[in-house]
Order: C-alpha cells, then structure tokens, then sequence
C-alpha cells in the first residue's frame, strides 16, 4: 500500500496543484499559442526519433539475427552499447565541439542514436523467436529469400516493431538532458523553465499534465499494439533456426553503416570525453569529484535498498495470487512509471512545499521521489523471478511441517536473491544517470554525478565535465552488456511476438 | 498436376562428425507415393530436406525428370525446385487466413481464388477460407498445410511427419483424406513417417532407412511379409523373433522345422532369426505339450506369451482372440506351429 501511495500520491499533488490554479489559468495557459508550438514540438520529436530509430534498429536487427554478416555477436554488442552513454552526455560532446548541433535535428540525431538499443533489442529477440520451418515452407512456394522477408517475416514482426517505437517515443518524452543541452523547447524543458523563472507553479503543473496526458497515450497505445499481437502462433512450436541470408557484396555497406553507426552513438562521445579528460589538465578538482561520486554511490544504495524493500513483497502477492488489489497496485505503478523524471519530480517539489516541508530540499526527499520512479522497474524484474518458481517448491515447504512465513524466508527469498541483486544494480545505475529529480530536489550545494556534470556543461566547461561523463559512461556498460547478454538468450516466442 | 520422376543417387551428408545419410539411392516414378521410414535419427527427415533444397547435400545427385537440382555442380533454390512441403504441426503462417495460406504460392492472376478454392475442397475444408489458422483444430491445420502444398501443382511433395501432432484416432482419419486428396491430385509424395500402419495405408512402396541407409524398397506387402532387414521387420508390424538356423529349405527353431520361401543364396546351416507375424503362429492348448506357458502379456491387438521351450524362456506374439485370453493362463501347456512360410534374416556373419 505504502509502495501504490508512493507512486500515486505525486500525481494526486499534481492535480491538486492544477486545480489550485482555476479553470481560468489553466485555459490562459493551455491556450496560448506557445502551448501549441510546445506540444508540436514534443509530439514531433518524439515521432520523428521513433521513426527513425525503429527504421535504423529493425535493419540492425536483421543485419544480426537474420543475414550472414560476419561477427554477429560482436555487432550485437557495438549496437547495444549506446545504453551505456546517458542521452545528455552523448548531446553535450557533439553541441560542444559544433555549437551549431544544438536545434531540433540536432536532437533528433541524438535520441535516435540513444533509442536505436531499444527497437534492436525488441525485435532482434522478435527475429530470433520467429519459426524457420514456416520460411522454409515459403521458400518451397516459389518465394525467394526477400520476397519471405516481406511477406512473413516483416508483417509478424510488424507489431512488435510498432510497440518498440512507441517506447522509444515515450523516451524521448520523458528525456531532459539531451533536449536541455540541445536547447529545444519541448515540454520537459519548458517544465524546468516555468520551475526556474521564478517558479510559476501552475504554469509548471499545467505543463507537466500535459505531458502525462501524451505520456499516457502512448503507453496505452504501446500496450494496446502489443497485446493484440499475442494471437500469432499456431501448433505447439516445433521451430527450426532461421536460415541466414547472404549478404554478398552488400556486407560491406552492411558494415560501413554498423561503423558509422557505433561510431556516431558510441565511439564520438566516449573519444571527444577521453580527449578532453586527458588534455583538460589539472583544473577537475579532486575534492569535489570524489564528493560527487561519494553522494551517488551513497544515495543509489540507499534508494536501491528502499525500492526493493518496497518492491519484494508487492511482487511476491502479484505472482503468487494475483488479487485484485495486488494488481491495480502493479498496474497504478506501471503506469506511474511512464511518468517523465521531470513529472515525478515536480511533484514532489508540491509535496514538499505542502505536507512534507521539513523534508523540502534535503535528502529523504531525494530518495522517496527516486523510489517512486524506480518502484515499478523493480517490481518487473523481482516479479517475473518470483512467477518463475514453482508452486510446488513452496507447497513442499509447507508440506514438511512450515509456516507460510518461514517457507517465504527460507525457500521463496533465497531463490530469488540473484534477481535482488540485479535490481539492485539497475536501481542503484539509474540513480546515478537521474537527471531532473535530483537536479530538483537536492538540498543547497550537495551534487550527485550527473547534477555536477550538469553544473559543468553549463558553463562549457569541457575539461570538467569529462571525469563525470566517463565515470557515468563506466557505470553503465555493464548493465548494456548484460542487456545484449539477455537479449542473446533462447526466448519463448510467445512471450515476444 | 505436373508429377515428376525423382531420382536420388549416392546422397551422403554428414552434421560435424557425423555421418547422417551414407550413399542413399532411390527413384520414385510420376505420380507414386513413397513412405521413407526410419528411426529416430535415421536421417529422413535430412534427406527430405536436400530433396526440397533446404540442405545441399556433401556429395551425390537429387534429379527432378533426370535434370539435376542438386549435386553435379548445380544446386537449385528452393523457390524454383517446384517441391513442396508439408512440414511437422503444418507450420501455417500465422498472420494470414486460411485462404491466404493457401494461395501464398499461387501467381496474382484470375485463377488464383478459383485454384484457392479447389485446394480446400481437395482436402474437404471448402468454406473454411475466412478463418484464422488459430481457429482450426490440429487436424484441419495439417490438411490445410496439404492443400497449401499443392496449391501450386508442385512437381513433388514432401509430407515430414505430417500427423505427428495429433492424437491417434484422429490421425488415422486425417492421414487417409490427405491421401485421397494427394490420389485424387496425382502427387508424385515422400511420405516422411515412423509409424508402419500410416506408411502402409498410404503409401505405394516403403523405403526402410537405417543409420543412414536404405535398407529395403519395395511394397509393404512385402516389408511386412519378406523383410530383409531385421528393423525393418519390427519396424514394419508386431512380430515374434524366434533363433533359427538352416537346413535345406526349412528353417530348425524351437517350434520345430518351419519352411521358408525365398531362402535365396544363403549358405546351408547359417543361423539367424525367423520372422513370424501373430497371423502366422498356431497356438492350440494341449497338456501333453512340452512347451509351458510362463507369462500372458495383453496388447491392444495382440497377445504376447512367454513360454518355456526345453528350459529356454522365448518370446511369442499371436492373434489376440477372447478364447485364448480366457484359456492361456500361466502354467498352459500349449502346441506351437507356425503355420506358413515365414522371413529368415540370417545374422550378418552367416550372410553371403
């Protein structure tokens, strides 16, 4: 209940707060011609990146699972490494060295690169879950390998790839950083901008709820397009591999784009951050870096102790007995979880100044708004460990003589510890990558990681920044690696298509 | 129907070490259907696989009316070999409807709903065109696969297993319309099976393969009455193996000296194994007997009996009648005898 709370109350304080401003407010400034150009904006990046990166992510999907280019694993890999470089970190490398970089294409280049991961991974496992024996069957038809393509493979795919762009758009939405240092006026900027000049507060609700309407839709739109794609397998799933299509002599262009693209998302910022870093000279001071990187460490254990503690017995009662009330909870917090970092943290900026002032701008409030964005991340990767154990397990439990509870602490709990840690991890990585909460909330002078880069890029000052970025570029690759690790692995199709 | 001659010769193929098919040689005329069975992993499914062009073999030639599809320096794709497939569970494409499943082969011109249309009354499924392969039953899936195959009148099919999927009463039924259907379009087949009684029942000739080998072609008449190969024997229908060895033109056993048709070159006194079907065992109770009844065994459609034969315990199979249920009990003295001319396998060494 406390965990549902946690993730709803914010929003409650949102509404609250738009109430507050009066029907009249609201309409002066849903209606203004600015709010127009905003959610144009917003909505046009958002489709435009979607779009591209679900172009650029299906052909390096196909290029892995599907065609005989040499070193696929290894390609797979290259493409899934952009995960490891926070979008406003890859965005501050290219605006630094080309000013001009900053605009709306600028941005456009720089999500796609950042989103590319998601379509790849989404449908690379898609092509992998494919049945080869229905291809092959197709072959025997009359259809050669490109005619198979589009008219088998490409329409099964064809949903799975849908609900990947809308993610990918709904990440653009929610992103901050990049569209900040790129300097486009969309609503998550727009958002820090009415908080910042002389904080309007309805301004910057009316803002906020905005987005989650067009956050909300999306979400119910990806849920919708994947759900209706469940239908797609028949007979119990005697599959075959997939027969891989020579390439030829288009593997060459087939490699030349993989290069440029690692190069653009991965190889460009990583380089120009180490060039910085190593000609910046002695002007990082050491003191504050290690002050940094203290706080973050410190703050991603707290939070991601806090959230697992929250997320461990909601997921066990959504696993284990899926009652109505354990459900909506789940769903209330999945939804919540759409939710941009701006959103989440405007929020709790109204929580703070209403019902929890002498928590306002000091550390509990840091962590109670990170729990409740990370809440729901825990609580999908703890419950699919959680449904994964078999009841039997625990009915032999109580069968030798236990009590439910010491069942739960001695077989359920231990079972599940690996999957603890790894949320753990990812919890305690995302903390570390969070961006506007913190930027919001922290208490006077104190900074994590990524408020201290913040702080830096503003002043363009390259030397300083580069410790910062390439410590968070560090942190992240292994979750990227794990990423392309547990895409690799055998998947029931089922649970994909 | 354009039905072509196939002629595989010498295939080999080998997955790593292994060597899956080693020198497979077989014709199948216009028009006949052939029953490939085998064990599991004896490489039928692999051969049908270089027949559809799925697998190029390592060495050997695969011919379609004597023009090469593969080996001889040529290797033809699947999409132009004209050989159509019928894969394990039907494999139907998910996303389309049953009609569309079914014209995915056929060229975009006029006749293309006609043909459709033809096919799914081939197989008895008129009408059933707007649903969604989801909506189908097992059964109607598989037959639906088969009107997809041979939508575009290939030059072969090759059926893989095609009933595995279903429940045995209901493969019975789908097996003998799909082989009314694959008649009635005059389908040169490769009938891909493990099971004898469907290989039987459709097909007009039965290749036996074995660890990567053709160990008997012919009717299955004559894989079930004169097998040459010993699993092929078992493989072919319930049968009792008793020792034997040769003398002049009867076989000595146990059971007495049983006569032998098509003893062939085999060297006098070479021993081996007699081949007797249920059909072909008399089995008459008579206390005077000195062959004992050990233990009753009830099949679905045999009986089996352990009897003990001058101290040696052997294996029998018969008929299975009410009457003999009611009166084999163990400790029955009974009278065997076999009562016509039964296969002799010799053992490999004796065989000349």
């Amino acid at each position: 209940m406390a965990a549902t709370a946690l993730a709803v109350v914010p929003l409650v304080y949102l509404a609250l707060q738009i109430g507050d401003a009066g029907l009249e407010r609201v309409a002066d400034i849903l209606f203004r011609a600015d709010m127009a150009r905003l959610a144009i904006r917003s909505l046009g990046l958002a489709l435009l990146v979607g779009g591209l990166a679900g172009t650029v992510g299906t052909t390096t999907a196909w290029l892995v699972e599907r065609s005989d280019l040499a070193g696929d694993a290894f390609w797979h890999v290259v493409v899934v490494m952009p995960l490891a470089v926070p979008s406003y970190v890859a965005a501050y490398a290219w605006v630094s060295w080309w000013p001009e970089t900053a605009s709306f294409w600028g941005a456009v280049a720089v999500l796609t690169f950042s989103t590319v991961p998601i379509i790849h991974l989404y449908v690379a496992a898609i092509f992998r879950g494919l049945d080869g024996t229905q291809e092959e069957v197709a072959r025997s038809l009359g259809k050669g390998p490109w005619e198979v393509f589009v008219h088998l493979t490409l329409p099964q795919a064809r949903r799975g790839i849908a609900a990947g762009m809308l993610l990918a758009s709904l990440y653009v939405l929610a992103d901050f950083g990049a569209v900040a240092i790129m300097r486009v006026p969309v609503f998550t900027w727009a958002i820090l901008g009415a908080y910042r000049a002389g904080f309007d507060p309805s301004r910057a609700a009316v803002l906020a709820g905005a987005l989650v309407v067009l956050s909300t839709i999306f979400v119910l739109g990806e849920a919708m397009v994947r759900g209706r794609s469940t239908a797609a397998s028949v007979g119990t799933g005697v599959t075959r591999p997939l027969a891989r299509v020579r390439l030829g002599r288009w593997r060459w262009l087939a490699m030349a784009g993989l290069v440029l693209l690692a190069t653009a998302s991965v190889g460009f910022p990583i380089v120009s951050y180490l060039l910085w870093w190593a000609t910046g000279g002695s002007e990082v001071e050491l003191t504050e870096f290690v002050q940094a990187l203290t706080t973050t460490l410190v703050l991603g254990a707290v939070v991601a102790m806090a959230t697992v503690a929250m997320a461990v017995p909601l997921a066990w009662l959504v696993a284990r007995f899926r009652t109505r009330l354990g459900v909506g909870s789940e769903r209330a917090i999945m939804l919540a979880h759409s939710l941009p970092g701006i959103v989440v943290a405007l929020s709790f900026v109204y929580v703070g100044v209403r019902i929890l002032q002498p928590i306002y701008q000091r550390w509990p409030i840091v962590v109670l708004a990170l729990v409740a964005l990370t809440l729901s991340l825990a609580i999908g990767g703890l419950r699919a460990a959680f449904e994964q154990q078999p009841q039997a397990l625990t009915d032999v439990g109580r069968a030798c003589g236990r009590s439910r509870a010491r069942v739960f602490a001695r077989v359920t709990l231990p079972a599940v510890l690996p999957a603890i840690a790894a949320t753990s991890a990812v919890i305690a990585l995302t903390t570390a990558k969070e961006l506007p909460a913190v930027l919001l909330l922290r208490p006077a002078g104190a900074d994590t990681l990524s408020t201290r880069l913040w702080v830096w890029a503003g002043v363009s000052d390259d030397a300083s920044v580069a410790p910062y970025a390439l410590t968070l570029v560090a942190f992240s690759i292994i979750p990227a690696l794990v990423a392309a690790q547990v895409g690799r692995g055998r998947v029931d199709r089922r649970e994909l298509v | 129907m354009s039905e072509a001659r196939l002629s595989l010769r010498g295939i080999q193929h080998s997955f790593g070490a292994s060597r899956v098919l080693d020198g497979v040689d077989l014709e199948i005329a216009p028009g006949e259907i052939v029953a490939l069975m085998g064990e599991s992993g004896s490489g039928k499914t692999t051969l049908g696989r270089i027949i559809a062009g799925f697998v190029a073999p390592d060495a050997g030639v695969v011919a379609l009316d004597g023009e090469a599809v593969a080996g001889d320096g040529s290797f033809v794709a699947p999409e132009r070999r004209g050989v159509g497939v019928v894969p394990q569970e039907g494999a139907l494409f998910p996303h389309l409807s049953v009609a569309a499943n079914v014209a995915f082969g056929l060229a975009r011109n006029a006749d293309r709903a006609r043909r459709t249309d033809a096919c799914l009354d081939l197989v008895g499924l008129a009408g059933f065109g707007d649903r969604r392969p989801d909506e189908l039953s097992g059964g109607q899936q598989q037959r639906v696969a088969v009107a997809r195959a041979l939508a575009p009148s290939p030059r072969l099919v090759v059926l893989d297993e095609p009933y595995s999927g279903l429940d045995s009463t209901l493969r019975r039924a789908v097996s003998e319309q799909v082989a009314t259907a694959l008649r009635s379009a005059g389908a040169t087949a490769l009938l891909i099976t493990h099971d004898a009684s469907e290989a039987f029942r459709t097909a007009d000739r039965v290749a036996f393969l074995d660890r990567g080998q053709l160990v008997q072609v012919g009717s299955p008449n004559d894989l079930y009455e004169r097998p040459t190969d010993l699993r092929a024997a078992i493989a072919a229908g319930t049968t009792s193996l008793v020792a034997a060895r040769r003398s002049g033109v009867a076989v000595v056993t146990a059971l007495g000296a049983v006569p032998v048709e098509h003893i062939g070159h085999v060297s006098d006194a070479a021993t081996g194994v007699l081949v007797l079907r249920p059909w072909q065992l008399e089995i008459v109770v008579e206390p005077e007997s000195e062959i004992e009844v050990l233990a009753v065994r009830p099949d679905t459609d045999a009986l089996w009996l352990t009897v003990d034969i001058a101290g040696e315990p052997i294996e029998l199979c018969t008929g299975r009648t009410a009457q003999d249920l009611d009166c084999l009990t163990p400790g029955t003295r009974i009278r065997v005898t076999a009562n016509a001319a039964a296969a002799f396998l010799p053992s490999p060494s004796a065989d000349t």
